[in-house]
């Protein structure tokens, strides 16, 4: 698997006067990469021109040096895809569905037998393969999907927000799937859950608004906010005062204080306490979500 | 691609509105069944001077007793002088619907009352009369008029009408379901980013679509043909359609077509029937195929595809009377082509009624039908291909 590669080369795609994806731009190797970004910063939009299922606007997506519409047939075969929402078949039974979807994917019955008893107890549902999907909770759902997602041993896996609607243990379940899934392939898995790609990615790119606006590892992306980050207890009533002289990251009120958190290059109060940067503070700032706007370059040292 | 089409096959019949569809196909036999074995119709013996009232299948067995001493007659004055001889006493029936009239002369049933719509009821005289009229009416034809008891082919004739019509109706629904239920379903994402999830889907779907549609209707078919067979026996292959299930027919144009060798036989006459709802049933299906594969939803294809056959109706409606008569007239038999009509005049005119003229030969309405149909059944067939394989997902 070594030396596949994803190229992804100024990818636009509009819809009328919305821009959904903003040049996007990125080289992609085997290894695990998160795209993190909020809602409607165009993760899902990007995840389905890299799976040639929306036309884009302008740019390509090169596979091995060789553009992917051209490809055809031959780059649906290494691709896997876990979309964002997940249909299936509700009368079909967890194994018969993806009797059918290796037969879509052009797998012999007797490579898909082995291959899909393989999967279903990776996934811990050969319990219930006779069962029909209708009766599965959501993250079985989710693993049926992974599962499927798996079955032509894909050289690229995109997963759309995958751990969406999972609760806290089905969500470590699905990581600990995805180690398992991901090694020596291209995936990509996009998430507005910091958590789910803090540990296991490689490589992580923040978009916002259609564009790329960093790229790195955990350690590179938390190092531009280093020493930045500090915690202070004020009075609710100060809080305004705060917001415009800082910027604020996360704001947790108890009672008649606030506990803050903010970025600022000093010590901004007496009492305040610098914190450890995490990858969440720097996506809460990015993606505005204490309500600040600001640029995270300005803070960088 | 064998197990794709299999799949897909698989698939449609899981789907419980195609379910529902092969239950109201059960129903409709059943209700075959109970009527020809139960409520058929009736007759009576005066032999005996008595009235003896039959039913179900001894009333058929009765009514094969009575044709047996025809059989093989031609229609001439002899039939007619020994008909009226039978004839013992006035009742009422209806000539212009010649269908009944031999039969009246077999069934004598004093409770059969049939009215003619145009010069209302008849009495025996006026039957006589009629049937010599019969002679006049029926263009000199190359071969006699063959009898033989034909219960069978008339009555699988009328069956076929109740499961032609089901059949198109169940093509459109069917047809619908295929490419859109994977828009509604959300499965058209995974199934577009597989490796034979676009063109080679798009085939198997459509070759399922079309196989399962005209599928139920060559099964439900043989069924009501088995039987018909069974109830009343397999005799009138050969018999004679003009003097059973006789219609404005040209005797000329049907000689001109010939499956069996026969072209006024009652088998000649059904199989052409069977092709003509063949036809109407792959038309509807490959169509509705096509707007499924355009649309986003199963109710947005059936509703398009049903307003689109249901148009000659609806233009009729719209025009007025006296336009109707001018422009339908003139247009008749370019909407005569449409699957609808085979609905609304399935039992009339339709089948033999227009002929058209092509390099100055003749050609009725069953064959020309069928000829549209099957090549736009193909052409559409890989319209619908060709729309689902560049096709991307909904955003």
């Amino acid at each position: 698997m070594k030396g596949n590669e994803l190229v992804i080369d100024r990818l636009t795609k509009n819809y009328g006067n919305k821009i959904a994806v903003d040049r996007f731009s990125a080289v992609f190797t085997p290894g695990v990469y998160g795209l993190l970004g909020s809602n409607g910063a165009g993760k899902t939009t990007l995840m389905r021109l890299i799976c040639d299922i929306l036309p884009p606007t302008s740019g390509e997506v090169r596979f091995n040096g060789e553009e992917i519409r051209s490809l055809g047939e031959n780059y649906r075969e290494i691709l896997g895809y876990l979309p964002q929402k997940f249909g299936f078949y509700p009368n079909f039974t967890a194994e018969k569905f993806l009797y059918y979807m290796a037969t879509l994917k052009g797998i012999d019955k007797n490579t898909a037998k082995k291959r899909i008893e393989e999967l279903l107890e990776t996934v811990s549902l050969t319990d219930v393969k006779k069962h029909k999907i209708k009766t599965f909770s959501g993250g079985m759902k989710q693993r049926l999907g992974i599962a499927q997602a798996m079955l032509s041993e894909p050289k690229i896996l995109i997963l759309d927000e995958p751990t969406a609607g999972l609760d806290p243990k089905e969500r470590v379940k699905f990581r600990n799937l995805l180690s398992i899934f991901s090694k020596d392939r291209i995936v990509i898995l996009s998430t507005h859950i910091v958590s789910d790609i803090e540990f296991i990615a490689d490589d992580i790119l923040i978009m916002k608004k259609g564009e790329l606006i960093l790229r790195g590892t955990v350690d590179e992306l938390v190092s531009k906010i280093k020493d930045s980050v500090w915690e202070v207890n004020i009075p609710v009533n100060n809080l305004s005062e705060i917001e415009s002289k800082y910027t604020v990251i996360n704001i947790n009120t108890e009672g008649d204080f606030a506990v803050v958190r903010l970025l600022a290059a000093e010590k901004p109060f007496e009492n305040a306490k610098a914190c450890t940067a995490r990858l969440e503070d720097l996506y809460l700032y990015c993606f505005n979500e204490s309500g600040v706007t600001g640029n995270v370059e300005s803070h960088i040292k | 691609m064998l197990n794709l089409i299999l799949n897909e096959n698989k698939k449609l019949l899981k789907n419980r509105i195609v379910q529902g569809i092969i239950l109201l196909f059960c129903v409709l036999f059943i209700y075959f069944a109970v009527d020809i074995i139960f409520l058929t119709h009736s007759g009576y013996d005066k032999k005996d001077g008595e009235f003896k009232i039959y039913e179900g299948l001894q009333a058929i067995e009765w009514e094969k007793e009575q044709c047996k001493p025809f059989d093989g007659k031609i229609l001439n004055e002899d039939f007619l002088a020994e008909a009226e001889k039978l004839y013992g006493f006035d009742y009422i029936v209806s000539f212009t619907e010649i269908y009944f009239i031999y039969n009246s002369f077999i069934d004598r049933s004093p409770f059969d009352t049939v009215y003619d719509p145009v010069s209302g009821t008849a009495t025996v005289g006026e039957v006589i009369e009629g049937f010599k009229k019969i002679e006049d009416v029926i263009p000199a034809a190359s071969s006699p008029a063959l009898y033989c008891y034909s219960g069978a082919y008339e009555v699988l004739f009328q069956k076929l009408g109740f499961v032609g019509i089901l059949s198109v109706v169940a093509a459109l629904i069917i047809s619908a379901l295929v490419f859109s239920q994977e828009y509604t379903s959300d499965t058209d994402v995974l199934l577009l980013t597989s490796k034979f999830g676009r063109r080679r889907l798009a085939i198997a779907k459509s070759i399922s679509g079309i196989s399962v549609s005209v599928g139920l209707f060559i099964i439900f078919t043989l069924l009501s043909a088995l039987l018909c067979f069974c109830c009343y026996g397999f005799s009138g292959a050969d018999g004679d359609i003009r003097l059973s299930l006789i219609r404005n027919c040209d005797a000329k144009v049907l000689e001109n077509l010939s499956f069996f060798g026969n072209s006024v036989s009652n088998i000649e006459f059904l199989s052409f029937a069977f092709l003509v709802f063949f036809s109407a049933v792959s038309i509807v299906s490959s169509i509705t195929l096509l707007i499924s594969a355009l649309s986003y939803g199963s109710f947005s294809a059936l509703s398009i595809s049903a307003g689109v056959f249901i148009l000659p109706f609806a233009v009729r409606a719209i025009v007025n009377t006296y336009e109707y008569i001018n422009a339908y007239s003139k247009l008749h038999s370019i909407f005569a082509l449409f699957p609808v009509n085979l609905i609304a005049d399935w039992n009339k005119d339709l089948w033999w009624g227009i002929n058209y003229e092509i390099f100055g030969k003749l050609y009725p309405y069953a064959v020309i039908f069928p000829t549209i149909a099957l090549i736009l059944t193909v052409l559409f067939f890989f319209c619908s291909i060709f729309v689902y394989g560049k096709r991307k997902v909904k955003v």
